[in-house]
């Protein structure tokens, strides 16, 4: 019998099914089905037996070597609710996958840490501090996820910068050691430490931070398109407006579909 | 002789067009990094060996065994000796004969790469292309690929080598033995490409081809993740052979193993011991962020080399790199700083010389000529050949733009003789011919210049400088008042150069020189002129003042009125339009009309008289103070000295500017002291921070006078901070060079003097400055000089006055210092018979003449003098007299 709690496991299981693939440590590989369910401690895989009989095997979790499954479009959605500035609605889209992914949070392939960074992101939006320390610590005893900790207060971080906190923001960042890190959180940090110079009217070291983002780190294309924006920003307050075109061009043929090419669209000259 | 005033003080040497002087482009070209190298040659040494018996296996035939075997090791010991033409000829006779099969592989990859190391590109594409097509799972399948993109990088074929590393970059996922055995190899292979890539002007695809390059960290994880996998490729390999002999294939795969995994630890333990394995690659793409005109996020990567790299043997290129991005994203106080950083740091460095030329050159821009002079002095010490030859030119401007006329001169004199056919000799040789000209310091300026100008002219019958260079000397000759030469000079200047840009100041020359002549009709042509073809405020300005003064001084007023109201209805917008405003309202006044000139004058000053900007309000509030004067003396009705129509003022600079036109009705109706206490009441009452420069500069003086030293250098002070580009700052340097020399400083009141002259222009104050210098220098002991300044002073017509008497005065005392004391009282004797109206200096060159006498063992002469002192009425009250009466006790009891 199916029980409840495991009912929208399977339902969104079933919709993604397609893509995802178990690998287990003993060399198993098992296709997600909707046969297959997964509990708080094991998989269970059905076993085909002679005759008219079914059975499964519980396999434990921790037995999975590594998950391959696409990245969730609710997570997606949760990161365009963030910047379309609904915070509340970004954890809204994201409670549904969060109990599975939870399951699977020390197995290679799991979105669970992306998840709580999008989560953080949204509790920092609406001012929630305790629930964000409290999201960055689960992060912190996740063997698995505890390099995600940085970009946690990065995403924090880049909220209170946003927000004009600047001083909270700075604070936060000095606790950061930068040594170590990847391209992805150094490239966050630059974005924030951009924002709080620009809020200091320090437009030359803001333009020169922000840089730091296509030209250190290219392939962190997701702070990419925000760096150029902010670089732009930065040119025209330094009366090169030349090369805030520039940037402003390279962003809408790069990223032609982010909301930062919607507004470099607005600010190019005859809005080109 | 005459001394000039426009010509040789206010003008400033022509802009002589001086070619750029750019630094070389050797910021462009890569250093001699320490990059990865490449396929080590042991290993190959040690897989021929091994592949020698491979190769004698593959035979087979036995009668051509041991010929073909005699090949292999002579081709083999040929390779390792360097001799590569040999071993391709061995090779390729082997592979004539042998018949193809495994065991050739090591054959065929030797042979590419002895063509690759003889230079023969194409060959080794070619051979490198047929391992691969041959065996394409061969062993060395990725030093194959690696030789391969370095060949077709040296034939400059750089799409294919681009496609090539794109091949590598596969190999480096696949493990087991066609994986990458050295990523550092695969970096340098990329460097050289993206090198090719600039070098073909294609630095886009350079720098895309750098960003996706690998890092240290992640080449050192694949290095030892590769070093594991031959290991355990090696384990497998000794398990398999077991007892096999030397000669299997079994013991050759374990050998070629063991080799690959040596050569892949060594350069995985290179790599751990360079943590400044990045800084090649960032080199590069910051030169392509160059290239591309993207200076900022070249900025970006220096400044991250130098701040993540601090002991890298590369630092000073990037350094070098940072200063040529500062410039280039228009920061040149920033370049000069790393410029200066730059020779601190690496004096010895090979680069030290282009970088102090370029911090030179940065500094001259931005009128540091201090420094300026500095970095091209240290440029100059280890340069050589046509960087010598443009450095020494440049330290030449530089003494020049400094004024440092003599040190200008030996240096371009220097430049004449070290490159007599260099590219800058003739400019060189002019600016040396000018610097007499302009040294104001030297009373023989004109004599030596003259002389200077006439030879540069005899050797230089074609220059481009001979316009200015005739013109100069028309000034000469106006010096030394030969005025029919100078005429006819200008009058020659404008038939050989009638097109020339140095028409107006020729013309205004001939005005002056007409007018010296008495000629004034021909003057006031010459100056309308001049004002017609000027395209300078500075000689517009002159030619019209001139204009103005012969029109005034014949009283034809509706000339002069209509002369500056076309120049108004011209110009209405330069900034010369409220001087012109001023001379309507004179002449209006001077017509019998000074209502209509004064109502003129207060319509127009209304909108600015709350605008500390405009300099020119204080010289109308004169003109309408006299000009209300005068209307009191025709219509004796008393007139309310703030009159009805000058505007409410409540902003303080308005108010005080009011209290300043009051100030100047006191002085016109005859009454200084009311006057002066009324100007001193405005530097009192008025922060310093509400005041114009006008006003700073006049009330400063006023509070000096008066002795409130602290008030006055406040108000200096706040002249030369707010106003940094008035023409009223000489009145605060003098004053400052007053105060300091009040205070016994001396030599920082000699400096404030010189500032006076050389950064504000002494438009107002020259006199005083030049008097200002010469008294420092007195007192600094510097007597010589201080005579010179003192002889100038005292010759010149236009500067009589109080500055002539403290001259002679002076003069006295410095030859009384050198020992001639008949000459000294020559001098103090001139003071007290000619210099009456000056109380001070008389006072004082009656004492000095005395003892003077006493001292020449002439006591009657000493005594007659000291009587004479005390019958001058005039000198009623001074202290020297209680002095001279002592004397006269003495000498006359």
């Amino acid at each position: 019998m199916i029980r409840p709690l495991h009912f929208p496991l399977l339902a969104l299981l079933a919709a993604a099914a397609s893509a995802q693939t178990l690998y287990f440590s003993d060399g198993r590989v098992v296709p997600m089905s909707p046969a297959v369910r997964i509990t708080k401690d094991a998989v269970n895989i059905p076993l085909e037996l002679k005759g008219a009989a079914a059975g499964e095997i519980g396999l434990p979790v921790s037995s999975l070597a590594r998950v391959d499954w696409p990245r969730p479009a609710e997570l997606d959605a949760a990161d365009a609710e963030l910047k379309a500035g609904r915070p509340a609605d970004a954890l809204r889209k994201l409670d549904p996958i969060l109990p599975l992914q939870q399951i699977l949070a020390e197995v290679p392939g799991s979105w669970w840490g992306q998840a709580i960074l999008l989560r953080v992101a949204a509790l920092a939006r609406l001012d929630r501090e305790l629930d964000v320390s409290v999201e960055i610590e689960r992060l912190r005893r996740s063997p698995a996820n505890a390099p995600l900790v940085p970009a946690a207060r990065i995403a924090v971080a880049t909220v209170l910068a946003e927000t004009g906190k600047t001083a909270q923001a700075s604070a936060l960042l000095a606790e950061i050691d930068r040594s170590g890190l990847r391209d992805t959180d150094l490239a966050g940090l630059a974005l924030v430490d951009a924002r709080l110079l620009r809020a200091q009217g320090r437009h030359e070291d803001a333009l020169l931070a922000c840089l730091r983002v296509p030209v250190l780190y290219p392939a962190a294309t997701r702070d990419l398109p925000a760096a150029l924006l902010l670089a732009a920003e930065c040119y025209r307050s330094l009366d090169e407006a030349a090369r805030a075109d520039t940037a402003l061009r390279h962003l809408v043929e790069k990223f032609p579909a982010s909301a930062e090419a919607v507004r470099a669209r607005a600010l190019l000259p005859n809005n080109s | 002789m005459r001394a000039v005033t426009l010509h040789s003080l206010a003008l400033r040497p022509r802009a002589i067009s001086v070619p750029s002087v750019r630094a070389p482009p050797s910021f462009l070209q890569m250093p001699p990094l320490s990059r990865p190298t490449s396929l080590p040659r042991r290993r190959l040494t040690r897989l021929l060996a091994v592949g020698c018996a491979c190769a004698v296996l593959a035979v087979g035939q036995a009668a051509e065994t041991g010929s073909l075997e005699a090949l292999f090791n002579e081709g083999a010991a040929a390779y390792g000796k360097g001799d590569y033409a040999k071993t391709v000829a061995l090779f390729s006779e082997i592979l004539r004969q042998a018949k193809p099969g495994p065991e050739l592989e090591s054959i065929y990859f030797t042979l590419a790469v002895a063509k690759l190391r003889q230079g023969d590109n194409d060959g080794a594409i070619d051979s490198f292309r047929l391992y691969l097509r041959t065996y394409p799972t061969g062993s060395q399948i990725n030093d194959a690929r690696a030789g391969l993109t370095q060949a077709l990088v040296n034939a400059s074929r750089i799409a294919e080598a681009l496609a090539s590393i794109g091949t590598l970059r596969e190999l480096g996922d696949r493990s087991g033995s066609q994986g990458i055995d050295n990523y550092a190899n695969l970096l340098s292979l990329t460097l050289h490409v993206a090198d090719a890539l600039v070098d073909a002007e294609k630095p886009a695809e350079a720098l895309a081809l750098l960003q996706s390059a690998l890092r240290r960290d992640k080449i050192l994880h694949r290095q030892r993740e590769r070093v594991a996998d031959l290991a355990r490729l090696l384990r497998q390999a000794s398990v398999m052979s077991g007892s096999a002999g030397l000669g299997s294939a079994a013991a050759a795969n374990r050998e070629a193993l063991a080799a690959r995994l040596k050569d892949a630890s060594e350069a995985l333990k290179a790599l751990e011991e360079n943590p400044s394995f990045d800084v090649p690659r960032l080199l590069l793409q910051a030169r392509c962020h160059l290239v591309l005109d993207q200076p900022w996020e070249a900025v970006v990567v220096y400044r991250h080399i130098l701040d993540n790299f601090p002991k890298s043997s590369d630092t000073p290129y990037a350094l070098q790199g940072l200063v040529h991005a500062r410039q280039a994203s228009n920061r040149p106080a920033d370049a000069l700083l790393l410029a200066e950083r730059f020779i601190s740091e690496f004096p010895d460095h090979a680069l030290a010389t282009e970088i102090a030329a370029l911090g030179g050159q940065l500094a001259l821009e931005q009128g540091k000529i201090q420094a300026a002079t500095s970095l091209f002095g240290s440029a100059l010490e280890k340069s050589q050949g046509e960087v010598r030859q443009r450095i020494l030119f440049q330290l030449g401007l530089a003494r020049f733009a400094g004024a440092d006329w003599a040190g200008s001169r030996e240096t371009l004199d220097r430049y004449i003789a070290d490159f007599p056919a260099g590219e800058w000799a003739e400019n060189a040789a002019y600016r040396s011919a000018l610097t007499w000209f302009l040294d104001l310091n030297d009373a023989k300026r004109y004599e030596k210049a003259e002389k200077a100008l006439k030879a540069f002219i005899k050797t230089h019958p074609s220059s481009a400088y001979l316009s200015d260079a005739r013109y100069r000397l028309a000034v000469c000759q106006f010096a030394f008042q030969e005025y029919e030469q100078a005429l006819a000079s200008c009058t020659e200047w404008e038939k050989l150069h009638p097109d020339d840009g140095l028409l107006p100041e020729v013309l205004s020359l001939k005005g002056d020189v007409c007018k010296t002549l008495g000629r004034e009709d021909d003057a006031l042509t010459a100056y309308l002129d001049a004002a017609s073809a000027a395209s300078t405020d500075q000689v517009l300005s002159y030619a019209l003042s001139e204009a103005a003064k012969l029109l005034e001084a014949r009283k034809d007023w509706a000339r002069l009125s209509e002369l500056f109201r076309t120049q108004v209805s011209r110009q209405p917008d330069s900034p010369l339009v409220f001087g012109w405003y001023y001379w309507i309202a004179r002449a209006e006044a001077r017509a019998g009309h000074p209502g209509q000139a004064w109502d003129f004058l207060a319509e127009r000053i209304a909108s600015s008289l709350a605008d500390p900007k405009r300099e020119d309000v204080e010289t109308r509030l004169r003109l309408m103070a006299k000009i209300r004067d005068r209307q009191r003396k025709d219509d004796p009705a008393p007139i309310p000295s703030r009159a009805e129509r000058l505007p409410d003022a409540t902003a303080p600079l308005a108010r005080a500017r009011l209290a300043y036109y009051e100030s100047f009705l006191l002085r016109n109706s005859r009454k200084p002291a009311e006057a002066d206490a009324a100007l001193l009441a405005i530097g009192t009452e008025y922060d310093p921070g509400a005041l114009s420069a006008p006003l700073l500069a006049e009330t400063g003086q006023a509070l000096l006078k008066a002795g409130h030293a602290d008030r006055a250098s406040a108000n200096f002070a706040a002249l030369l901070e707010t106003f940094g580009k008035s023409t009223y700052r000489d009145y605060a340097y003098v004053g400052q060079g007053d105060l300091a020399l009040a205070a016994g400083q001396p030599a920082a009141a000699l400096q404030a003097y010189q500032n006076a002259i050389d950064l504000a222009g002494a438009e107002h104050l020259l006199r005083e400055a030049t008097l200002g210098r010469a008294r420092a220098l007195y007192e600094l002991g510097r007597l010589d000089e201080a005579a010179k300044l003192f002889e100038v002073i005292a010759a010149s017509k236009e500067w009589r006055g109080e500055p002539t008497a403290a001259s002679l005065h002076h003069l006295g005392l410095i030859a009384a210092k050198q020992g001639d004391l008949p000459k000294a009282n020559a001098f103090f004797q001139r003071v007290f018979v000619s210099q009456g109206r000056y109380p001070e200096w008389v006072a004082r060159s009656y004492i000095e003449s005395g003892r003077a006498f006493e001292k020449l063992s002439r006591p009657g002469e000493a005594a007659a003098t000291y009587r004479e002192m005390l019958r001058n009425e005039r000198l009623a009250g001074r202290s020297e007299l209680e002095d001279a009466r002592a004397r006269l006790a003495v000498l006359a009891p």
